[in-house]
């Protein structure tokens, strides 16, 4: 899981989250990018997130893909309910 | 009730009102559990540069809000973010808090301090675009407007400013406002109606939101007749104020007509041993500082509740 943002109201949040469960979800690496940075062009321009006008740019990969993005701050259950659902072990 | 979850007070709440109530409580030498929905700090985080804090020139609020709960911390504070609660039974000298996930908190005294959230319209298709041309927050989202005709809704200070703060991104700001005036000062409004880039639809509110991937229009509802009319718009900013997050306290202690919590100058609520603090009391003025000054004010008061209580069932036992 990778939350790409800055450190404004919706991203801080989304941080907070991941500090909190990153101990829960083994299985899960956890990370965050500079929105800014020119690294993360990789999230930015690709076709996934298409329509985002919102950050952070939260981003799920599996097996190299990405398997959910969702755009803007999100809370704790909708975080979990994206993790239960495709990452279970 | 095990040891381990007896506190002797527990505030709902940890932002500035909230970590102050646990930092004098803990000093106190009362066993305080702060517990939090979301990330620790309240509103504070939503503010880049705090410049009016009394001895701090300027902070972020997430800075903040991180010495606040690293203060709380120290002094032996429990804190729990991101938690759920899901039902409160305040009467009586036992206090019990339950969460989502079933844990069972009990304590002599509750401080609440929820604060309260940013108001969204409520409309259809809000809540899927929000990020996909919705925003609530201007210094995240403007870039992505540039060039861009996009609307703001509100009448206060925020929506005005941040307008105002828009047009250095979008080509045409339209303040889309409910009333025939604004609520906010003088200088907000002049600096936006003296703003070439920046229209006005009054008396008129967006009813619906459009779009399947991202937001393509809105609906608009002239409020002096009922019509409805859309606009084709891709980035709609909202400002319209804040409510107090008090839903789950209703029918348990006393609220005013706007759901705010009724204190006296101690922070007692109408429940014996629940004191309350910060933005969701009923007050004029919301300010980290008056925050601040709730949350000591009902520390100190819960610390002497708690005090008086322990001494009376001592004497009842004796």
């Amino acid at each position: 899981m990778i939350c790409c943002g800055r450190m404004g109201p919706m991203c801080i949040p989304v941080y907070g989250i991941m500090e909190d469960i990153e101990d829960q979800y083994t299985n899960v690496k956890f990370a965050d990018m500079e929105f800014d940075s020119p690294e993360s062009h990789v999230i930015r321009n690709i076709p996934e997130v298409k329509g985002f006008m919102g950050i952070p740019f939260t981003m799920y990969y599996k097996n190299g893909k990405v398997v959910k993005a969702t755009s803007s701050i999100q809370s704790m259950s909708q975080v979990k309910s994206i993790l239960d659902s495709e990452f279970a072990k | 009730m095990t040891q381990n979850n007896h506190y002797g007070a527990i505030v709902i709440g940890a932002g500035p009102a909230g970590l102050t109530a646990g930092i004098y409580l803990s000093r106190a030498r009362v066993r305080t559990l702060i517990l939090n929905e979301g990330t620790v700090g309240g509103q504070m985080i939503l503010t880049h540069e705090i410049a009016n804090y009394p001895g701090v020139e300027s902070i972020s609020g997430y800075q903040l809000s991180n010495i606040m709960k690293n203060q709380a911390k120290k002094f032996g504070c429990d804190i729990r973010a991101n938690i759920s609660v899901s039902t409160l039974h305040l009467e009586g000298d036992i206090k019990e808090v339950i969460l989502e996930d079933g844990t069972v908190f009990t304590s002599e005294a509750v401080i609440l301090s929820p604060g309260g959230r940013s108001r969204t319209l409520g409309v259809k298709g809000e809540d899927a675009l929000k990020g996909r041309g919705i925003s609530y927050c201007a210094t995240c989202d403007g870039d992505f407007f540039t060039d861009k005709e996009i609307m703001v809704v509100g009448g206060g200070n925020s929506a005005l400013e941040e307008a105002v703060s828009l047009t250095r991104y979008a080509s045409k700001v339209t303040i889309v406002h409910q009333f025939d005036h604004f609520q906010a000062f003088e200088y907000a409004i002049e600096e936006a109606r003296s703003n070439p880039k920046i229209s006005f639809m009054m008396e008129s509110s967006i009813s619906e939101f459009h779009g399947t991937e991202k937001l393509d229009g809105v609906e608009i509802t002239d409020l002096k007749n009922g019509t409805t009319q859309n606009y084709p718009v891709e980035g709609v900013f909202v400002f319209i104020g804040y409510v107090a997050n008090t839903e789950f306290l209703e029918s348990k202690i006393e609220l005013n007509n706007w759901k705010e919590i009724v204190v006296n100058g101690d922070m007692e609520t109408s429940t014996k041993g629940v004191f309350a603090a910060g933005d969701s009391v009923a007050k004029r003025y919301r300010q980290v500082t008056t925050a601040v000054a709730d949350g000591t004010i009902a520390a100190l008061a819960a610390s002497k509740y708690i005090h008086e209580l322990n001494k009376t069932q001592i004497f009842q036992h004796s």
